[in-house]
């Protein structure tokens, strides 16, 4: 498989840094709204969203690192175990560089909603039956909150990468 | 060289892999409930949390005593802590009423009186109201993993991690928290469970157990770490599962306005 590194400068060089730190703050700062205010159904993944656009907008080592900042600063508002979303969400990150290159990288809305809500239940499905083995507690996957969580990732994701892409600086620098 | 092998993906990917790894695995808690993230972050977080409280209380009392009222800040300070002494002895005294009633009363009282020292909270965690706090007593003042802690108004939760002069507290209303519990009315034995919001759960009631709202639940003392009859809360809502009853327990203990709590450091 070949690396994806073509996608070094798609952020507006003086932007990169401070980007990256926004999406971070805004992904913190709307998972602390919303996992005080909202229902568990209605709990969309942000951290995952932002990791699965930078990952897929640039190489697997950003998405990687971008995938264990994110993670665990998820991790850390959620009070679960550190680590646990890192390891998750850097995988997610590293595989969507990957992904970009295997499926077209501009996939259409409805594509691009389907994949972020599979990778999306597939992450929960993961999160919770990895927080059930390393704490030694047993109990039911809440399948039908996590599913609706997941489909609303999905549409949320689908939104916030069009918002990105027009974002950038130079719209020519994202055509592949 | 070096810094061009972790350019490539796959070294990248292990790298992280194993951070992420390494933190999970010192999380994991050794039988004395202790890991060894909970000790570092305590080490690193205990003199920062005492300067800010040492800072903190100086203004303060300064601006009391010299702004405000002479001295009177030390007054409240000792009845604030008369006050919670007063309460535990009062929750004792009941507990050992109820069991003379029920006339094995010498048997079973041992459990049940205990000795304690008071702390201040002088750090909470992000998530006010659920997770951990941390106390101003450590191993200086007998305080180890698993003791059980309470306030004047009921159960607060476990030490985890202790040092010298510090000690990180488990609430228990954190999703790992549980302990032994008793229904107030029928005496029947059950767990509650820490839940990370303000409510508990209440497992293994039978749907045929009678439940009422409102109802009080103490500890039962079979876990080991909680003494017997420390009330934990009131049932605010139940219903009927396949075969146990889904109940919510509100904790008595108001846990964003936790100030003092009492470790229970052994038998009296």
């Amino acid at each position: 498989m070949n690396t994806p590194d073509r996608k070094d400068s798609i952020f507006n060089p003086n932007l990169r840094i401070p980007f990256l730190g926004i999406l971070l703050l805004l992904s913190i700062l709307l998972d602390f709204l919303q996992s005080r205010f909202l229902p568990l159904y209605l709990n969309l993944d942000w951290a995952l969203i932002f990791v699965f656009y930078i990952g897929w907008s640039t190489n697997p080592i950003k998405g990687g690192i971008a995938g264990t900042v994110f993670g665990i600063a998820q991790d850390f508002l959620l009070g679960v175990m550190l680590g646990l979303n890192g390891a998750i969400k850097t995988i997610i990150g590293y595989s969507s560089s990957y992904l970009s290159t295997i499926l077209n990288p501009d996939l259409a809305g409805i594509m691009r909603f389907v994949l972020i809500a599979l990778i999306s239940l597939l992450n929960n499905l993961l999160l919770h039956k990895s927080q059930h083995i390393l704490s030694g507690t047993t109990g039911e996957i809440p399948i039908l909150p996590l599913l609706a969580g997941s489909l609303l990732t999905g549409i949320a994701g689908d939104l916030l990468f069009r918002l990105l892409d027009r974002l950038q600086s130079d719209p020519k620098q994202y055509i592949r | 060289m070096f810094r061009t092998y972790l350019r490539k993906p796959q070294v990248a990917l292990t790298l992280l892999l194993l951070f992420n790894l390494l933190m999970l695995s010192v999380q994991i808690r050794s039988e004395k409930g202790q890991t060894l993230l909970n000790q570092a972050g305590l080490a690193v977080i205990t003199p920062l949390v005492y300067m800010e409280h040492l800072v903190f209380n100086t203004v303060s009392s300064l601006v009391h005593k010299y702004v405000f009222l002479l001295a009177q800040d030390k007054e409240n300070q000792r009845l604030v802590r008369e006050n919670v002494r007063l309460k535990i002895e009062l929750h004792q005294l009941r507990a050992m009423k109820q069991l003379a009633e029920r006339e094995y009363f010498s048997a079973i009282t041992g459990p049940m009186l205990y000795r304690y020292i008071t702390g201040s909270v002088i750090h909470k965690n992000l998530r006010f109201f659920s997770d951990t706090v941390i106390v101003n007593q450590g191993t200086l003042a007998d305080v180890v993993p698993n003791q059980a802690v309470i306030s004047g108004e009921g159960l607060v939760g476990k030490v985890i991690a202790a040092n010298l002069l510090a000690s990180e507290i488990e609430l228990i209303t954190g999703s790992l928290a549980s302990a032994g519990a008793l229904l107030g009315n029928s005496r029947l034995q059950c767990v509650v469970r820490g839940t990370d919001s303000s409510l508990l759960n209440l497992d293994f009631v039978s749907v045929s157990e009678p439940v009422s709202i409102g109802e009080m639940i103490y500890t039962s003392g079979t876990d080991g770490i909680y003494p017997k009859e420390l009330p934990i809360g009131r049932i605010v809502s139940k219903k009927d599962g396949r075969v146990y009853q889904e109940i919510q327990v509100e904790p008595l203990t108001d846990f964003s306005r936790l100030e003092e709590v009492s470790i229970i450091i052994g038998d009296q």
